[in-house]
C-alpha cells in the first residue's frame, strides 16, 4: 500500500508483514521517501499504482508535477511539469493506450502520454478548475471529469470535439434519442451535476453508473448509458467542504450483494447502499472525536478529517487515511468473533483477578485515607 | 512438480438431452457427466453406451439444433469456461466432430449469473437465448431457410447479440409457444427475484433486427407484456404450454399456477402436500412428468375443454426414483431420470406404477472417503497398494435417500460368458481334451466331496452332462485329472490313481495305496505323479512305466505333508510343504531326498497350504509361490540348477489361505490365479510380479478352460454354481454399492476393529415439514452391517468423524472414535451450539460414550496430534487433551476467517481457511509449567477459498479451492530471511474444474525397484462430481521430460470445440488467471500419448528433441507412459 503525505513524503507499506494481522497490530513502513529526499516539493494530492504491474506508481502534487516512481527503489523515473496545480490523475486499467488524465487548475483536462512523453493533448470544456477525473472501466476511450464549475463531463478521447456531453442533475430521463439508443440524440452541453464544485467522480465496476460528490453536500448516481440521474438520495448527513478531491469508495460487487458505497464524511466513514440510499453503517475511529480547540463560530476546524479511502483487493479490508497522520485498517467483525473476544477477555480477567483485586483494594484504601476526614480524638 | 490422473471419472448427470445424433431415425440420449459426454442409444435392451468423449471444460448446457443440410441433428454444448460449440456425429470416422465453436461470450465487466447458466431454444427454432450473466440475455439467431444468400446455412447459429433486462436474479425462464405460426414477436418469460426478495414474473417481447453486412444485429427485450409480482416465494419453475392451451405454468412449493399470457387470466390451485420441484419433462401437449426433491415422480395433466381452455390440472404421484436433476422422456413410456445425488435410472411407466428397467451407477457427490488398505496388515516390501487392488477406497456418496457407501477398487474384471448350473460346493475343477487332436479342451470335470460330474462341451457352446465317460471313476471326488501324452488320461481319486487310454476308455493301469489309506494330495507332470497317502507318506509313481512306484518316503522330522507339487518346468524335482515344521522343501524326484529346505513361517502357526512353481516372468528364473494359512503369499525366485531360493517377497492377499492354479498364456509364460476371499491374478509385467485383485466374488476354485466355444476362458466354481468367464486383460476400476438410505457425511475406518464409523444424516418429510436427524453408526467392514448406532440430538448434525489414538489418563494410547457436531438452529442465545463426543468401541462391538464437551459453535473438523484432539471450531483451532475423563483446552489458535479443513503431520497442523488459503501452525507442548502453544509458522498470502488440504511431502502441502483449482504449497524452510520462511509459495498449480471435498494422503513404502519410479503417488482426492483422482509427485529426474511431453501433446490431441488445453487447465480464480498449468502434469493427457497414431507419436518424440533422445526415443517414452498408466 502506498501513502502520500501533505508534507510530500511517500511511504510504502507491506500489508503482509504484520506478525499477527488478526488482532490489533501496527504496521511498520517497509520503505519511506521522506520530506527531504522525496522528489515532490509540496503536498501530494493523488497516488495510483501502475495498473499493469506493480513496479511503478504515479503521483501528482501541488508542485504542478506528475511523477512516475519505481516501486522498489522509490526513485523518480519520469516527471511531467503541467504548470498548474494538479488535483488528481487517473490511468485507465484496461487501455492499451498509456494516457494519464490529469485534473489541474487549468480548465482543460490534460492527457499525458507515457509512451511518448508528450503532454499536448487537452480536453477543453470545463469552466474552472478540474477537480477529479476517472476512466471508464469498460471502454478504454471514455473519461469522466468533474470540475469546480459543478459540471461533470464525459469525454471520448478519440473524437476531435472530445466532450460527449454533460450530466444534468435535473434530468432523470436522459438523452435517449429516437430509439432509446442515442439515434439522432442531441448532445447536452449545458447543465450542472452539482451546485458548487464537483470534487469526486467514481465509476461503478460494470461501467454502467457514475457516482459524483460535490460541494452542495450531495452524492449523485448517474446512469451512464443515457446520462440520466438515477435519483439516489443519501440524506442530509453528507458533508463536503474541502476543495481537494474526495472520492467515495465503491466496494467490489462480489463482496456484497447490492452495491455498497463508503463515503469519507469528515471524521467518520459512512456506508450506504448505492442505489437505495439507505445508510447501512457509520464507522468511527476511536479517539478521533476529541474536543477540538476552539475556533471561531461557523468554522469547522476538522483536525481528524478522513482524507482518503482504499480497498484491499481480494480481501474484505478497508484502509482510511486521516489528517492526523494515521492510516487505519478496518475489518469486518462477525458475531462469533465478538463472542470469542468476550470469552478470551473473561478468561484473562479470571486469571488476573486475584492480584488485580488486591492492587485495587490497596489503591482504594490509600485514596480513602487521603480524602476522608480523619477523626481524631483529643 | 506434480502429477494428476483420474482413477474414477465423474459420474454425476446434471444435463441430458434426447436427439437424433448418431443417426437420423434413431434417437440417442446424450448425458453430460462433469467434463464428459456419454452418448447412449436407446434399444429394446435398454440404454447402451455408444460413445464417450471428454471435453476440456465442464458441461453446463446442452441443446439440439436441426440444420437443414444435415441428416442428423447437432448438439450444442456450453461449458463453464465460456466456450460454446456445436458438434455432430461423423459416421465414417465414428467420432464427434466440431461444427462451429464460439469463444468467450464473456464481457469482462459482466457479472456471472448467480443462478446456473441456461440455454433456451424457442419451439419454432428461430432463436437461442443464453442466460449467462446477470441482467444480460444473449440472443443467437438460428438461420432460417431464406432467400438471402451467404448468411449461413439454415439451422446453424448466427452471431451472438446481447440484450439487457432489468431482472437480475432469474430463477427460471422459457420461451412461450407462439400462438400463430410466424408470429412476429417471440415472447420470453422470466421468473425472477427483485431487490425486495419478492418473486415476480415478467413476459417480454423479443425484438431482433439483423444487422447489415458486417454489423452485428441488435436484440431488445425491453418491451414488457405482462408483469406479476404476487407470486409465491417458493416459485421455482416455468413451463411453456404448447397448443391448444398455450400460456404458462408456474410450479411453486405449495401451488401450481396456470397463466394465460394473452388475457392475463390465471388459475392457481394449491397442492395437497408442499414439496420442492426440481425437474420436469414434457410427455405430450397436456402432460408432463415432474420430479421433486424427495425423489417422487409426478404426472401433471392439464384438464382442457372447448379446445384450449384450461379448467384445472391433476397431479398424481406415480413412483419413487432417485432425486432427479434432469428428466428426459424417451418415448414409449420410458423415462430417464438423470441424477447427481444417486444412481441414474431408466423407468417404464405402466398402469400400476413405474418400474426400474436399468440403472447407471453414480458415486457423486463424494462427501468423504477413506482408504481401506488390506495389504497393510503385515509384511514387508509392499508395492503401491491401490494399483494392486488390495487397497480400496470406500466413499460416502449420494445424498439423503440416495445415500450409499461405495467401494472403489482397481482390479481385473471377469466377464461372465455362461452359467453352467447350480452346483453346491464344488471342491475342484479340471479341464480335459477328449481327443488328442483338438487343441481345445471340451470336458469339464467338477469334483465334489462324494462324487464327480463331467460335462462335455460342443463347439457351438452346448453342454451335455455325461453319466459316464471312458472309465473315469465318477462315484468319488477327484483329486487330479489331466491329459497325458500318447492319448492317455490320468485320474487320481482318494482311493486310487488310474491311467486310462483315451481312445477306447480302457484302464491301462491302476494303483491304490495299501491298507485302504486315502490319498490326500496329488500332483503330476508328464513323467511322474507325486502323491501323499494319508499325509504321512509321499510316493512318486512313474507315469511312463505304468504307475510303478519309484520312490516313497516318510518325512518324520518334517511332519505331515500339507501340499505337494511337481511342475512342468522341471522334471527332476518336486516340492512339498509340511505341517509341523511349517517348512517347504525341494525334493529330488527319484529319491525324494531333500535338496533345499526353507521355513516359511516364523511362529509356526501358518502352514504352507498350496504351492506352485511357475514361469511368470520371461528371462527370469521360475517363481515358487507358497500360500500360507494366514493369507500370506510368499514368492521365491528358484534357481533350477542349484535349487537355491532367493528374493523372498511376502504379500498379503487376504485372511485365509489361497490356492493356486496356473493359467497358461500364449507366450509360454503363465499367470497364476490365487483363489481366496479376495481372488487375485498374479502375472508378470515389465520384469515385476504384479498382483491384481479380480472382481470375482466368492470364487472357491477355478481352472483354465480354453474351449472352442469359449476361447481363452476359465471355469469358476462358487459355493452355489459353476460358470465360465473371461478374464479381462486390463485393470479397470470397479465400484460396489451398499445403499444406506441416509447421507453418509463422514467416514472413518479402524483397521484394528475392522469397522467403519460413519456419520449419517437422515431426511424425511413429515406433514410438509422437513425433518432431519443425524446418527453416528458403527458398521462392519466386510458386509457393512450396522453394528451399533448413536442418535444425535434434534437439530444436531454430524460435522466430523475421525478415528484417533488418544492418550488417556493411564498414559497409553487407546483407539477412540471422535465425533464433532453442530446445531442447526440460529438462536442467538448463549446455548451450546456444538459438541465433541468421544466414543469407545466395546468388545461386543458397540459404542460407549466416554466423554462429551459442549462448544459454543460448530466443530468443523477434527484431528489427532500426539495423543491429543485437534478441533477446528468456528473461528479457532483448539487442542484438547483428555484428562480425568474430560477434555481440557491446551492451546488455541485464532484463524483468519473460518477453518474448513485441517491436516496434521508430526507436530505441524495445516489449516485451510474459508477465504484465506492455508496457514501452517506448529504445536509445542509446554514445558516447565508453561502452557502449550499453537503458533503460526507459515502462511499462504493469497486469497483462496479453501476446501481441503493435505500433507504430501516434506514441507509440501496440497490445497484445493472452491473454484476447482489445485495448488501445491511449499514452505521455504531454508529461506534466508524470516519473512521468506514465513511464506508458503506455490510450486505447482492447475485447474481441476471440479470442487474437491476431501484429500487423503497415504504413505507408500519404498519398493525394492532398481530404478526409482517416475511418479510417486501421494494422495487421493474425491470431488463433488463423483470423480476420484490420484495425485503424485514427479521425481526430479523426470521433471523436464514430462513437462515437455505435456507441452508437446497439448496441441496434438484435438479437443471438441477446439478448446485449447492450456485454457482448460490453467489456474483461474476470481483474482487472477494464469496462462497454462504451472509445473503440473495432467495424466489423462499424457496417457493419451499411447492412443495416437504411430506418426504422431514419432513427431511428438522428435519435438522433444534432446530430452526425448535421452529418454530412449519413442520406445523409451512409450515405456514411461505405460509405467505411468500402471499407477492406477
Amino acid at each position: 500500500m502506498l501513502s502520500g503525505g501533505a508534507e510530500s513524503s511517500l511511504i510504502l507499506w507491506d500489508l503482509e508483514s504484520a506478525e499477527n494481522s488478526l488482532n490489533r497490530c501496527t504496521y511498520k513502513p517497509s520503505a519511506k521517501a521522506s520530506k527531504a529526499s522525496s522528489a515532490h516539493k509540496f503536498g501530494i494530492t493523488h497516488l495510483s499504482f501502475y495498473p499493469f504491474d506493480l513496479l511503478a506508481f504515479l503521483s501528482t502534487s501541488y508542485d504542478h508535477t506528475l511523477k512516475i516512481y519505481s516501486t522498489e527503489t522509490l526513485a523518480v523515473s519520469a516527471s511531467f511539469d503541467l504548470n498548474s496545480v494538479v488535483y488528481s490523475h487517473a490511468l485507465s486499467p484496461i487501455a492499451a493506450h498509456l494516457l494519464v488524465a490529469c485534473a489541474t487548475q487549468h480548465p482543460a483536462v490534460r492527457l499525458v502520454d507515457l509512451r511518448s512523453g508528450a503532454s499536448a493533448h487537452q480536453l477543453a470544456g470545463h469552466q474552472g478548475a478540474v477537480l477529479s477525473v476517472a476512466w471508464s472501466p469498460r471502454d478504454e476511450y471514455i473519461l469522466a471529469s468533474g470540475g469546480s464549475d459543478g459540471a461533470v463531463r464525459l469525454w471520448d478521447i478519440r473524437r476531435s470535439a472530445g466532450s460527449l456531453g454533460v450530466l444534468d442533475m435535473d434530468d432523470s430521463v436522459g438523452v435517449g434519442g429516437e430509439d432509446g439508443k442515442g439515434k439522432n440524440a442531441r448532445t447536452r452541453n449545458h447543465g450542472k451535476a452539482h451546485i458548487g464544485a464537483c470534487n469526486g467522480v467514481v465509476w461503478t465496476e460494470d461501467g454502467r453508473h457514475l457516482v459524483t460528490a460535490g460541494h452542495d453536500e450531495r452524492v449523485r448516481v448517474w446512469d451512464v448509458g443515457v446520462g440520466a440521474n438515477a435519483l439516489s438520495h443519501f440524506g442530509p448527513i453528507i458533508k463536503n467542504t474541502h476543495l481537494s478531491t474526495l472520492l467515495p469508495l465503491l466496494v467490489p460487487r462480489h463482496v456484497s450483494g447490492s452495491q455498497v458505497m463508503l463515503y469519507p464524511n469528515e471524521k467518520e466513514i459512512l456506508m450506504f447502499d448505492l442505489f437505495e440510499g439507505t445508510l447501512l453503517k457509520r464507522l468511527r475511529a476511536p479517539g478521533v472525536a476529541v474536543a477540538q480547540s476552539s475556533g471561531s463560530v461557523g468554522q469547522r476546524n476538522i483536525r481528524n478529517r478522513v482524507t482518503s479511502l482504499g480497498w484491499r483487493a481480494g480481501n474484505v479490508e478497508m484502509y482510511s487515511a486521516h489528517s492526523d497522520g494515521l492510516i487505519r485498517a478496518w475489518k469486518p467483525r462477525s458475531k462469533e468473533e465478538i463472542q470469542l473476544e468476550r470469552d478470551e477477555a473473561e478468561q484473562v480477567d479470571g486469571d488476573e483477578d486475584a492480584s488485580r483485586k488486591k492492587k485495587r483494594q490497596a489503591l482504594d484504601d490509600v485514596f480513602r485515607d487521603l480524602t476522608r476526614q480523619k477523626i481524631t480524638f483529643t | 512438480m506434480a502429477y494428476l490422473v483420474p482413477i474414477h471419472r465423474g459420474t454425476s448427470v446434471r444435463h441430458a438431452i434426447k436427439l437424433n445424433l448418431l443417426s437420423p431415425d434413431e434417437e440417442s440420449l446424450v448425458l453430460a457427466k462433469a467434463n464428459r459426454l456419454d452418448i447412449y442409444s436407446h434399444t429394446s435392451d435398454g440404454l447402451l453406451l455408444a460413445h464417450t468423449r471428454s471435453l476440456y471444460g465442464k458441461v453446463t448446457m446442452l441443446e439440439r439444433l436441426r440444420p437443414a443440410n444435415s441428416s442428423t441433428e447437432h448438439l450444442f454444448v456450453g461449458t463453464d469456461r465460456y466456450m460454446y460449440f456445436t458438434v455432430s456425429w461423423d459416421s465414417q470416422t465414428r467420432q464427434l466432430r466440431t461444427e462451429k465453436s464460439y469463444q468467450d461470450l464473456a464481457e469482462k465487466t459482466a457479472r456471472d449469473s448467480q443462478t446456473e447458466d441456461r440455454c433456451l431454444i424457442d419451439s419454432t427454432s428461430r432463436f437461442m437465448a443464453l442466460l449467462l450473466y446477470d441482467g444480460i440475455v444473449t440472443i443467437l439467431p438460428i438461420h432460417q431457410q431464406g432467400k438471402k444468400k451467404g448468411i449461413g446455412e439454415p439451422g446453424t447459429l448466427g452471431d451472438p447479440v446481447p440484450a439487457r433486462i432489468s431482472d437480475l436474479f432469474v430463477r427460471s425462464s422459457t420461451f412461450l409457444h407462439p400462438r400463430q405460426e410466424n408470429a412476429e414477436q417471440l415472447k420470453l418469460a422470466f421468473l425472477y427475484e427483485d431487490n425486495q426478495q419478492q418473486v415476480c414474473l415478467s413476459i417480454r417481447g423479443l425484438d431482433y433486427s439483423a444487422g447489415g453486412s458486417g454489423d452485428p444485429g441488435s436484440a431488445d427485450l425491453e418491451k414488457i407484456i405482462v408483469t406479476r409480482d404476487d407470486l409465491e416465494l417458493g416459485a421455482s419453475h416455468l413451463i411453456a404450454v404448447p397448443g391448444p392451451a398455450y400460456g404458462l405454468l408456474i410450479l411453486a412449493e405449495t401451488s401450481i399456477t396456470y397463466l394465460d399470457d394473452v388475457n392475463g387470466a390465471d388459475l392457481c390451485v394449491h397442492l395437497e402436500e408442499a414439496t420442492q420441484f426440481v425437474a420436469w419433462a414434457q410427455v405430450d401437449n397436456q402432460r408432463w412428468l415432474v420430479a421433486d426433491d424427495f425423489g417422487k415422480l409426478y404426472l401433471l395433466m392439464l384438464l382442457l375443454e372447448n379446445e384450449g381452455d384450461v379448467t384445472g390440472w391433476k397431479l398424481d404421484v406415480i413412483g419413487q426414483t432417485s432425486r432427479a436433476s434432469v428428466l428426459v422422456y424417451l418415448g414409449g413410456g420410458y423415462v430417464f431420470v438423470g441424477s447427481h445425488q444417486g444412481d441414474s435410472q431408466v423407468f417404464i411407466v405402466q398402469e400400476q406404477g413405474i418400474e426400474v428397467v436399468q440403472k447407471i451407477s453414480n458415486i457423486a457427490p463424494v462427501l468423504d472417503f477413506t482408504i481401506m488398505d488390506m495389504g497393510n496388515r503385515s509384511g514387508e516390501g509392499q508395492t503401491n497398494e491401490y494399483s494392486s487392488g488390495q487397497a480400496r477406497i470406500v466413499t460416502g456418496s449420494g445424498a439423503f435417500q440416495d445415500g450409499s457407501l461405495r467401494s472403489v477398487r482397481s482390479g481385473v474384471g471377469l466377464e461372465e460368458q455362461g452359467l453352467l448350473g447350480d452346483m453346491d460346493h464344488a471342491t475342484d475343477l479340471f479341464s480335459l481334451r477328449s481327443s488328442d487332436t483338438s487343441g481345445n479342451v471340451d470336458l469339464l470335470i467338477v469334483s465334489f466331496v462324494g462324487e464327480t460330474r463331467l460335462f462335455q462341451f460342443q463347439a457351438d457352446g452346448g453342454v451335455e452332462e455325461k453319466a459316464e465317460y471312458k472309465s473315469l471313476s465318477l462315484s468319488e471326488g477327484t483329486l487330479l485329472a489331466a491329459n497325458l501324452s500318447n492319448s492317455r488320461l490320468l485320474q487320481v481319486t482318494a482311493s486310487s490313481a488310474r491311467l486310462i487310454e483315451s481312445e477306447d476308455g480302457m484302464v491301462l493301469c491302476e494303483w491304490s495305496p495299501s491298507d485302504d489309506d486315502p490319498i490326500t494330495t496329488a500332483s503330476a507332470n508328464e513323467q511322474n505323479l507325486v502323491l501323499s497317502v494319508k499325509g504321512l507318506e509321499a510316493l512318486v509313481l512313474d507315469l511312463k512305466r505304468d504307475l510303478k512306484v519309484c520312490a516313497r518316503r516318510h518325512f518324520v522330522e518334517e511332519g505331515q505333508i500339507a501340499c505337494i507339487h511337481v511342475s512342468h518346468i522341471s522334471s527332476d524335482i518336486c516340492i512339498a510343504g509340511f505341517w509341523q515344521s511349517t517348512a517347504v522343501a525341494i525334493l529330488k524326484i527319484d529319491t525324494l531326498d531333500i535338496l533345499q529346505r526353507v521355513v516359511v513361517s516364523d511362529d509356526a502357526v501358518s502352514v504352507p497350504r498350496s504351492i506352485l512353481l511357475a514361469q511368470v516372468l520371461p528371462e527370469h528364473p521360475p517363481t515358487l509361490f507358497i500360500a500360507l494359512t494366514n493369507g500370506e503369499v510368499i514368492t521365491f525366485s528358484t534357481n533350477l540348477t542349484s535349487f537355491a531360493l532367493t528374493s523372498k517377497k511376502v504379500t498379503v492377499l487376504g485372511t485365509q489361505q489361497a490356492s493356486f492354479k496356473a493359467l497358461p498364456r500364449s507366450d509360454g509364460l503363465s499367470n497364476v490365479f490365487a483363489t481366496c476371499e479376495h481372488p487375485s491374478l498374479i502375472y508378470g509385467s515389465e520384469g515385476r510380479i504384479v498382483y491384481s485383485a479380480v472382481t470375482a466374488e466368492k470364487a472357491s476354485c477355478i481352472c483354465s478352460f480354453d474351449a472352442e466355444a469359449y476361447p481363452g476362458a476359465i471355469a469358476i466354481a462358487t459355493p452355489e454354481d459353476v460358470r465360465i468367464a473371461l478374464v479381462d486383460t486390463e485393470r479397470t476400476t470397479h465400484v460396489q454399492t451398499l445403499p444406506v438410505g441416509e447421507t453418509v457425511r463422514r467416514i472413518a475406518y479402524s483397521p484394528k476393529l475392522k469397522a467403519f464409523g460413519i456419520g449419517t444424516i437422515h431426511r424425511s418429510l413429515r406433514q410438509s415439514q422437513e425433518v432431519v436427524k443425524s446418527h453416528f453408526k458403527l458398521a462392519d467392514e466386510v458386509f457393512f452391517q450396522e453394528l451399533d448406532t448413536y442418535a444425535l440430538n434434534e437439530e444436531e448434525m454430524v460435522e466430523s468423524v475421525i478415528r484417533a489414538d488418544i492418550r488417556e489418563d493411564s498414559g497409553e494410547l487407546v483407539e477412540r472414535f471422535v465425533v464433532g457436531t453442530a446445531y442447526l438452529d440460529e438462536r442467538e442465545s448463549d446455548s451450546m451450539r456444538g459438541r465433541i463426543i468421544v466414543f469407545a468401541v466395546t468388545s461386543e462391538r458397540s459404542l460407549k460414550v466416554i466423554t462429551e464437551l459442549s462448544l459454543r459453535g460448530a466443530c468443523r473438523a477434527l484431528g489427532a496430534i500426539s495423543g491429543n484432539i485437534v478441533a477446528a471450531l468456528v473461528k479457532t483451532v483448539v487442542i484438547y487433551s483428555f484428562e480425568n475423563s474430560h477434555l481440557n483446552k491446551r492451546a488455541t489458535y485464532r484463524t483468519s476467517t473460518a477453518p474448513i479443513d485441517i491436516s496434521i503431520h508430526g507436530s505441524q497442523i495445516a489449516i485451510a481457511d474459508l477465504m484465506k488459503s492455508v496457514s501452517i501452525t506448529s504445536y509445542t507442548p509446554g514445558s516447565v509449567g508453561l502452557d502449550d502453544t499453537l503458533t503460526e509458522t507459515a502462511r499462504h498470502y493469497q486469497t483462496a477459498w479453501g476446501t481441503a488440504v493435505a500433507h504430501v511431502g516434506e514441507d509440501t502441502w496440497l490445497e484445493a479451492d472452491a473454484e476447482g483449482n489445485l495448488m501445491v504449497l511449499r514452505q521455504n524452510t531454508g529461506g534466508v530471511t524470516s519473512d521468506d520462511r514465513r511464506r508458503l509459495e506455490i510450486t505447482s498449480e492447475i485447474r481441476l474444474g471440479e470442487m474437491v471435498n476431501r484429500i487423503r494422503s497415504f504413505e507408500v513404502s519404498e519398493t525394492d525397484s532398481r530404478t526409482p519410479a517416475p511418479v510417486t503417488p501421494k494422495a487421493f482426492m474425491g470431488t463433488v462430481e463423483g470423480s476420484i483422482y490420484l495425485f503424485g509427485l514427479i521425481a526430479p529426474t523426470h521433471h523436464d521430460l514430462l513437462m515437455r511431453l505435456q507441452a508437446a501433446l497439448a496441441p496434438m490431441v484435438g479437443s471438441l470445440g477446439h478448446v485449447p488445453f492450456n485454457a482448460y487447465r490453467s489456474f483461474k480464480n476470481q483474482v487472477r488467471e494464469a496462462e497454462e498449468p504451472y509445473r503440473f502434469v495432467d495424466g489423462e493427457l499424457t496417457e493419451g500419448f499411447l492412443n495416437l497414431t504411430e506418426e504422431l507419436q514419432e513427431s511428438v518424440v522428435e519435438g522433444l528433441g534432446e530430452v526425448g533422445a535421452k529418454a530412449g526415443g519413442l520406445d523409451g517414452v512409450r515405456e514411461l507412459v505405460e509405467s505411468l498408466r500402471r499407477l492406477h
